[in-house]
């Protein structure tokens, strides 16, 4: 039924309910859906700008010279020497640094496990306060220098960018609602694993905030999330830490950025019971199983059920079952009982 | 010409909203009423990007739009950053 050539017939409901029961290439078929419409749009845009067939997860840093453009001249690409500018530097560094983390952990090659360039563009517009993945390569800005600085200068924000590549090829989810809010946790999960290796901490000396590089002493806080305590670090935190707190409203393409306070707490509980390394090995597992439309009681159904499998085949401690399913009780993901 | 700007999302996900008046030419006014004519096309594969929520209002005519990071218009793109600049004084 889902072979290569019938699963397009199929309505997406029945997919997706496939997909829950662990039907493997129907979740592929979903997950594929909207990649493959994206792609044949911009296919011929990649033609122009990308040699096919070559790609060897090499690293291409462009700078955009502060205007509102990717790509405006290239400044480094892999096995080139620094460059005077760090910014470039460090963009080259960090990417290197979270694709190494990636292939040593998991053996992922690349952003796709398919060798993928990995793109960066710093520099980009005047002031601009942001960084985003935009389904193909990194852009980064600058900052206001009021408030924000240096995006592709932390190391948090680098991983968290590439992840969202990541998760767009492995579960895809879907950036609005429940599914956005899961899309940008593991984005922050992977941003804080890859950070502590990087800083070489362990769980108790971890800080746990995302952004913290990228603020200013200006800034009303200290970063721009904490997954120990969402909510709490800056004036405009408003994640909540708890499902009583779930936000249900429009803004923030239903509270993607809001509601990942749920599953952080979640993640950042879980480390602290059976540490960073089994986490991490358990939520890459789990993002591989997610689907396109996956929700928060989804996403705790596959994590238990990875957890059993890793705990059987003794990749993971014999506590980390129960440390799992604690930690996403205490903030009020429970499993349903029928 | 009377503006509300809010721009929404991002990595940060903080929004930020302006509201206020600016005198613009007449060509200049135009020319963005001319751009914001064309519907933009959404870009689906974004994630942290910015979304731009647009609202114009010169005399009868009204525009209300939402871009994306990667379909902002510079006209659209320029008249922010005035406003941005105009809020910062």
């Amino acid at each position: 039924m889902c072979d290569k050539h019938h699963c397009h017939i199929v309505p997406p409901h029945i997919l997706e309910e496939l997909a829950k029961r662990g039907s493997v290439s129907c979740k592929k078929t979903l997950n594929d859906t909207r990649r493959i419409l994206h792609k044949r749009t911009t296919v011929l845009n990649n033609l122009l700008v990308r040699e096919q067939g070559t790609a060897k997860g090499n690293r291409f840093i462009y700078d955009c010279q502060n205007q509102a453009k990717q790509r405006v001249e290239l400044v480094r690409k892999e096995g080139e020497p620094n460059t005077k500018d760090t910014t470039v530097n460090s963009a080259y560094d960090t990417s290197g640094f979270v694709r190494g983390y990636f292939k040593n952990t998991f053996g992922l090659n690349s952003i796709n496990d398919k060798g993928l360039d990995i793109i960066s563009n710093v520099h980009y517009g005047t002031d601009y306060n942001n960084a985003f993945w935009d389904g193909d390569e990194m852009t980064y800005g600058d900052g206001d220098g009021i408030e924000f600085k240096n995006f592709a200068g932390g190391i948090d924000v680098v991983a968290h960018e590439l992840v969202h590549g990541i998760t767009q090829f492995l579960a895809n989810l879907e950036y609005q609602g429940q599914s956005g809010a899961l899309n940008e946790h593991f984005s922050d999960v992977f941003g804080t694993v890859v950070k502590q290796k990087y800083l070489g901490h362990d769980v108790s000396q971890a800080d746990w905030l995302i952004g913290d590089t990228v603020v200013t002493e200006k800034f009303p806080g200290i970063a721009i999330r904490s997954m120990k305590a969402p909510g709490t670090a800056n004036d405009f935190d408003k994640q909540p830490d708890h499902m009583d707190g779930f936000y249900s409203g429009p803004a923030n393409q239903q509270g993607v950025h809001i509601n990942s306070g749920i599953p952080n707490k979640a993640f950042y509980l879980s480390c602290l019971e059976i540490g960073l390394d089994q986490c991490a090995l358990i939520w890459f597992n789990t993002l591989k199983t997610l689907w396109r439309t996956a929700e928060f009681d989804d996403m705790l159904d596959v994590i238990l059920q990875v957890t059993k499998k890793l705990q059987n085949e003794e990749k993971v401690g014999n506590t980390a079952v129960k440390a799992i399913e604690n930690s996403f009780s205490s903030v009020g993901i429970s499993k349903t009982i029928v | 010409m009377k503006y509300e700007v809010f721009i929404d999302g991002g990595f940060t996900g903080f929004r930020r909203s302006y509201q206020g008046e600016l005198l613009l030419g007449n060509n200049e006014k135009k020319e963005i009423f001319r751009t914001l004519k064309h519907k933009p096309k959404p870009s689906n594969d974004i994630r942290d990007g910015f979304q731009y929520h647009v609202k114009l209002v010169d005399g009868d005519i009204e525009y209300n739009t939402v871009f994306d990071e990667l379909n902002l218009p510079s006209q659209i793109r320029r008249l922010i950053d005035l406003i941005k600049l105009k809020a910062r004084k």
